[in-house]
């Protein structure tokens, strides 16, 4: 019998969404800055910030923190010299942050305070030879980071400035004899890479080149009989895996390959009773779970949540706002 | 080095005013803060980018630091062993490894990383820095010679490590296909398909092999009907009985899809209807495979 982390059918009932208690540890987890668990959060605070603000969005509560302190905080991470944003104050400009910074300003519709010509030449600077992107001057390469430049450029409306041709030829570098991608070339097949790559691709309108049937198929499979997915083959699942494969196969056009009622049910279930969203049915809630739970359920269409769009990892008015 | 010797260092290296912290990681972010405003690289601001990496692994500014330290202090080789040392800490860390890597690139040989690799994946066999690290390595420095082996190994401990599936995949790729091919004796794709199917059938409810034996046929530009022992082995995995044995079923499918006789089409149409019945989950997949070959059926 198969070993995927079979789970006995969950007799309970599957409660609601219990969006007010989210909206509540949002707040919280914001208003908590002086803890010991915040600063082991510094490295990926911006990520973090971005994260609580995409759901208080999904959940059309934006207002619920302060917009003109976010703001300010944000710019207080970048660095003017190189364009890029750090994780945090006083940390080195990273690629990732960036994005970060990038999708905070146009949730809140102040793309404008950027000086967009910096940044542009920011991300620029970190594309390689051969099309990849570094994450941050000291060079590391990773398919996450031809994702997050192209789509932080894309939302600033200047993915003309970087070589897209190389950028998308490496992207197809990574991909692998199961039709999913890896963070380099050769490197197994992950639904979080892949999630860059296809992004990268739809981004681009470039995924007329790949095997959208197989890689449905592969991202299909991700489903366990517990209704959650995992990240590749005989490995648990977890809800981050929700978004990373759904929003995938709603880009490839496959989102009915899935079974959405058992994966809204094993979703729902991953909702701690003090709010927040966990990786797991009964642990220990945190924001980027919280994040893709949610991001997932409004791929799925869940009543009373704003749509997402699965490219920009934004809800779609903001999209428009973009692409006008 | 003692607590109050630390201490010492961050009254040293810390504002004036600023109380110094026992352990506090605040204290030291700050110190070493300090330090990379007056570009002062020493030995005290490695010793608080340390303590800084102890409690936060992922703290990305204070490894850089210690790169920029080690390589103006002569140290690169004792700074890979602490690297080592804090990938067997935070195995699952992007920084650490990055770190081992960049110190690797510096001096422009393995090292220890073969060494580190193994010992990590002995822990978590699908370790998946560890499993991308070492291909780096193995391909970076032509370390192809003892690889088969290494992975075999994996495969035998867990016939469903994914990873250790796609790294054989990796290995048949460069050595067969790539420009390693001079290096190592070419197991021949026969040999490789046999002994995927000689594995499946420790698990048919496994799909690391039967993608890896798609993937030879495509890399070989072999139809899958071809593969000397796959059909028979497909129906002895007992294909209508695709509760146990979805991805042999599926595969078995498209080989009788592939045929140009009418009969094969209609018993690949009858095994997508049982996955289909035996599989809801993934009904619409299913179905979109039965529309595929009613279509084709219905041309011949």
């Amino acid at each position: 019998m198969s070993t995927e982390g079979d789970h006995e059918e969950e007799s309970k009932a599957v409660g609601p969404l219990t969006a007010a208690l989210h909206r509540e540890h949002i707040k919280q987890l914001y208003e908590k800055k002086e803890s010991f668990e915040m600063y082991m959060l510094e490295h990926r605070k911006i990520s973090g910030v971005y994260w609580a603000l995409a759901s208080l969005q999904i959940m059309d509560c934006l207002d619920d923190l302060p917009k003109e302190e976010i703001v300010e905080w944000v710019f207080k991470t970048y660095d003017k010299d190189s364009g890029g944003f750090g994780a945090n104050e006083q940390l080195d400009p990273q690629l990732l942050s960036t994005l970060s910074a990038v999708q905070i300003l146009a949730i809140y519709n102040e793309l404008d305070r950027l000086d967009i010509e910096k940044v542009v030449e920011y991300i620029k600077s970190m594309q390689n030879e051969d099309g990849s992107f570094s994450g941050d001057q000291w060079g590391e390469v990773d398919t996450r980071f031809s994702y997050g430049a192209l789509l932080c450029l894309k939302i600033m409306n200047r993915l003309e400035d970087v070589d897209v041709d190389k950028a998308i030829d490496y992207v197809l570098r990574c991909r692998n004899f199961d039709g999913g991608f890896g963070c380099i070339p050769g490197a197994e097949s992950h639904a979080g890479q892949i999630f860059c790559c296809v992004g990268a691709l739809a981004l681009t309108k470039s995924l007329d080149r790949i095997d959208v049937d197989l890689l449905g198929w592969w991202l299909s499979e991700r489903q366990l009989p517990c209704g959650g997915f995992n990240g590749r083959p005989d490995k648990k699942e977890d809800v981050c895996y929700s978004w990373w494969v759904l929003s995938s196969m709603a880009m490839l056009g496959k989102i009915d390959w899935i079974d959405r009622e058992k994966l809204t049910e094993f979703i729902l279930q991953c909702q701690s009773p003090d709010g927040g969203i966990a990786d797991r049915p009964g642990d220990i809630p945190d924001v980027f779970h919280t994040f893709f739970g949610l991001g997932a359920l409004s791929l799925m269409d869940f009543p009373d949540l704003k749509r997402i769009d699965p490219k920009y990892a934004l809800v779609t008015e903001v999209v428009e706002l973009i692409e006008m | 080095m003692s607590c109050t010797e630390q201490n010492g260092a961050l009254c040293e290296i810390a504002p004036v005013g600023c109380i110094p912290y026992e352990k506090d990681y605040e204290g030291y972010w700050r110190a070493l803060r300090g330090a990379i405003e007056r570009e002062e690289i020493s030995d005290r601001g490695a010793v608080i980018s340390d303590l800084i990496i102890d409690y936060n692994p992922g703290h990305y500014t204070a490894w850089e630091y210690r790169r920029k330290w080690s390589v103006q202090e002569g140290l690169v080789n004792e700074e890979i062993q602490y690297a080592a040392e804090q990938v067997v800490s935070n195995p699952k860390n992007y920084q650490v490894w990055h770190h081992h890597r960049r110190l690797v690139e510096i001096l422009d040989k393995p090292v220890d990383a073969l060494e580190l690799t193994r010992n990590s994946l002995e822990e978590d066999a699908k370790n998946y820095h560890a499993w991308s690290y070492r291909q780096w390595i193995v391909k970076k420095f032509d370390l192809f010679s003892n690889e088969h082996e290494f992975v075999s190994k994996f495969i035998d401990a867990d016939v469903r490590n994914n990873s250790a599936w796609n790294y054989r995949y990796f290995l048949i790729r460069e050595t067969k296909f790539g420009p390693h091919s001079h290096f190592v004796e070419e197991p021949s794709l026969v040999q490789e398909t046999s002994y995927a199917i000689r594995k499946s059938r420790l698990a048919p409810h496994n799909e690391s092999p039967w993608n890896y034996i798609r993937a030879l046929t495509r890399l070989a530009r072999m139809p899958l009907v071809d593969v000397v022992g796959l059909v028979d082995a497909l129906r002895d995995s007992n294909p209508q009985a695709t509760i146990d044995n979805r991805f042999a079923a599926h595969l078995y499918a498209d080989i009788l899809a592939e045929s140009d006789s009418r009969a094969d089409k209609e018993a690949a149409a009858k095994l997508f209807q049982n996955l289909r019945d035996s599989d809801p989950c993934r009904r619409r997949y299913w179905d979109h495979k039965l529309s595929t070959i009613q279509k084709s059926i219905s041309r011949s």
